[in-house]
């Protein structure tokens, strides 16, 4: 077990910088999930960490070692491949020997740790077998096994659940967080699925453009978001942004979205104030923190219903407010029909205030 | 009955030409290898006397020579057996460490495209080049012995009894290597890269990917070569024709050559020989074929 250190690592494949001067921070026994879309660069921060590619720049260190140097082999790391990379032509026994037989461990020690991984795994049963006699799940368990089997310092894995069906992978996704905290293994877990990211990560790393957007918790992800990308990139359905202008009139301090204006309190005023870089700004508010209501009320935007989506005991319904149309989730709500007049609120501690051109939070 | 009518329709015209010019001429050439000739004509039955004169001709078998453990000649089926031993693990073992080696070199492919070239000669013309290449005055082998040092060594080596025919077999392995190394990099691209991803991280060298991965997962591969390679050893015919013509004094002579001269060239021409020959040649052939099929099959 072991901290993992990553600091100003940047990666190029041509002209393309795949990671822009990241600097990562995993704690031992700690669990973090890469989260960002495809081509975010998390992959290609676990591959530097493995040692499958080569840094243009910054270090990596795992315990207290600096690994830029050192082959895949002798970081102690264990990596768990999408594609599962189990070897075709040996036994599932075999392949989870086969890290503990290239470091020529006596054979007795070989089949004793095999037998103990495959029935902490509960593939005991398997291990006559070939990995195409194997359903998808059990290659997983397969493929899990041969990273446990060497007791690494860290655990890497690549979107390993991703070629699971949906079912299993909820299944997976608790198994993997409760191996996890049971053998006490530092594990970085790369995914593009934000569910992924928040049920199982300890914290994660939001990365967009080879860039960290975010570092911390999943609960601060969500609920304070430190840039546009990461509020939009977190939470179903995503959060609305409405784009406005600051404006003054009497002392007080509004939001100017056209269709409404959103009347900001002092302290919000004083931070905007403070923080903006010009007086265009976005304001951020998620679908669950609207509320929706069928008469008028104070402080409530007039829109209309432009479609509803029902999602069992939740509806989404899409306001159409001048040009913008807003998510709001909220409980079932009697009949709603299309065109029909509602107004809705905002919860106004659950208001975010970003700047548009920079793209950062504000409030 | 009706519904098996149309599938036999359109099959009948391959049919035909198999059975026309690959049954017959089989099922022909054993029946005639048990009868006596005379020149074209048929003059009795022969029995296995055919083959008693062609295992016991020493053109064939030369078993005082091998029993001697002298070098060749030992007969065309010795030969052809040498060419197996030494040609196929040579030409196949090259051409998977080629592959290997070529996979992510820079230019690689311009190189692995020389080598394929001598695949894609005629055989007749490797053979010429070969005949060239050994040549003990423009040839490249002698121009190189000399360079080294070694000039008395030079010599036409495919004119001497004891090295025409490992200098011809030599240049074989040169011919089949390209064909080998084609498909084992065909092969080695159809092998997901986080396999050796994978085994770089558990631990294994480069050798021990080599042994322990790459070397299991071509065997589909392996087994395509070998069965080529061994099916072309065991019809060699071409190379030797142009290269020697069999000598000197049936020192490089194979099979093939050997049934070729019993029908075509020995005046009166010896049928009866030249059948047994060949079926001796396609028995050898076919139980090969046989089992490597049962082989893939299982």
């Amino acid at each position: 077990m072991a901290r993992v250190v990553v600091r100003n690592l940047t990666k190029k494949f041509g002209n393309v910088t795949a990671v822009n001067r990241l600097t990562l921070d995993v704690r031992d026994g700690e669990f973090v999930v890469l989260l960002g879309p495809s081509g975010c660069g998390k992959t290609t921060t676990l591959r530097c960490i493995a040692g499958l590619e080569a840094p243009d720049e910054g270090e990596i260190y795992i315990g207290d070692k600096l690994v830029n140097e050192l082959p895949p082999k002798d970081r102690n790391i264990a990596m768990v491949f999408q594609s599962y990379a189990l070897y075709p032509h040996m036994k599932v026994y075999d392949n989870i020997a086969f890290p503990l037989k290239m470091r020529k461990y006596p054979k007795s020690e070989i089949d004793r740790r095999v037998r103990e991984v495959a029935r902490l795994l509960k593939i005991e049963e398997l291990l006559d077998r070939k990995p195409k006699q194997l359903s998808g799940g059990q290659q997983q368990r397969v493929a899990l096994g041969r990273a446990l089997v060497r007791e690494p310092d860290v655990f890497l894995m690549d979107e390993p659940l991703s070629n699971l069906d949906a079912k299993l992978r909820v299944y997976m996704r608790a198994e993997l967080k409760r191996l996890q905290r049971e053998l006490k293994v530092t594990t970085i877990y790369v995914t593009h699925d934000q569910v992924e990211a928040m049920t199982m990560a300890d914290r994660i790393a939001v990365m967009n453009n080879g860039v960290l957007q975010q570092y911390a918790e999943a609960s601060e992800i969500y609920s304070r978001p430190s840039t546009v990308f990461v509020a939009g990139f977190i939470g179903s359905p995503p959060m609305n942004f409405i784009e406005c202008t600051l404006v003054e009139e009497q002392g007080e301090a509004y939001l100017d979205a056209g269709a409404f204006r959103y009347k900001l309190s002092e302290e919000q005023a004083k931070l905007v104030r403070e923080k903006a870089s010009s007086s265009e700004l976005l304001l951020g508010v998620r679908p669950e923190h609207i509320t929706l209501h069928l008469k008028p009320v104070e402080e409530g935007i007039k829109g209309r219903v432009y479609v509803v989506e029902p999602l069992g005991a939740e509806l989404i319904v899409n306001v159409k407010i001048g040009e913008s149309i807003l998510k709001v989730k909220t409980p079932v709500h009697g009949e709603l029909k299309v065109d029909q007049e509602v107004w809705v609120s905002f919860n106004r501690d659950r208001v975010y205030i970003f700047d548009k051109r920079t793209e950062e939070s504000i409030i | 009955m009706r519904r098996h009518r149309t599938p036999l329709l359109f099959l009948a015209p391959a049919l035909a030409m198999l059975l026309l010019f690959v049954i017959y001429p089989f099922v022909y050439t054993v029946c005639g290898s048990f009868l006596k000739w005379k020149g074209r004509s048929i003059v009795g039955v022969a029995g296995v006397s055919n083959y008693q004169r062609v295992l016991g001709s020493s053109d064939i078998l030369n078993v005082r020579r091998l029993l001697k453990l002298k070098g060749p000649p030992l007969g065309a089926l010795v030969h052809n057996l040498l060419w197996i031993l030494i040609q196929v693990p040579l030409s196949t073992a090259l051409g998977l460490l080629l592959a290997v080696l070529l996979r992510d070199v820079k230019g690689g492919v311009v190189i692995k495209s020389v080598i394929f070239l001598g695949m894609v000669i005629p055989m007749v013309v490797g053979g010429i080049l070969l005949r060239f290449i050994y040549d003990a005055h423009a040839g490249v082998v002698n121009a190189v012995i000399r360079l080294i040092g070694l000039g008395k060594y030079a010599k036409t080596w495919t004119a001497h009894p004891d090295t025409a025919l490992y200098s011809l077999i030599v240049g074989s392995v040169w011919i089949w290597t390209g064909f080998s190394m084609v498909l084992y990099s065909a092969g080695l691209e159809s092998i997901p890269k986080e396999i050796f991803e994978a085994a770089r991280i558990d631990g294994a060298s480069g050798f021990r990917i080599f042994w322990h991965i790459t070397v299991p997962m071509l065997r589909p591969i392996t087994i395509v070569v070998l069965t080529m390679s061994v099916l072309w050893a065991l019809k060699v015919f071409d190379i030797v024709f142009v290269a020697t013509r069999g000598g000197p004094g049936g020192a490089s002579s194979v099979l093939a050559l050997e049934m070729y001269f019993r029908a075509f060239y020995h005046m009166p021409p010896d049928y009866g020989a030249a059948m047994a020959i060949v079926t001796i040649l396609t028995l050898m052939t076919l139980g090969f074929a046989v089992y490597v099929f049962r082989l893939v099959v299982k």
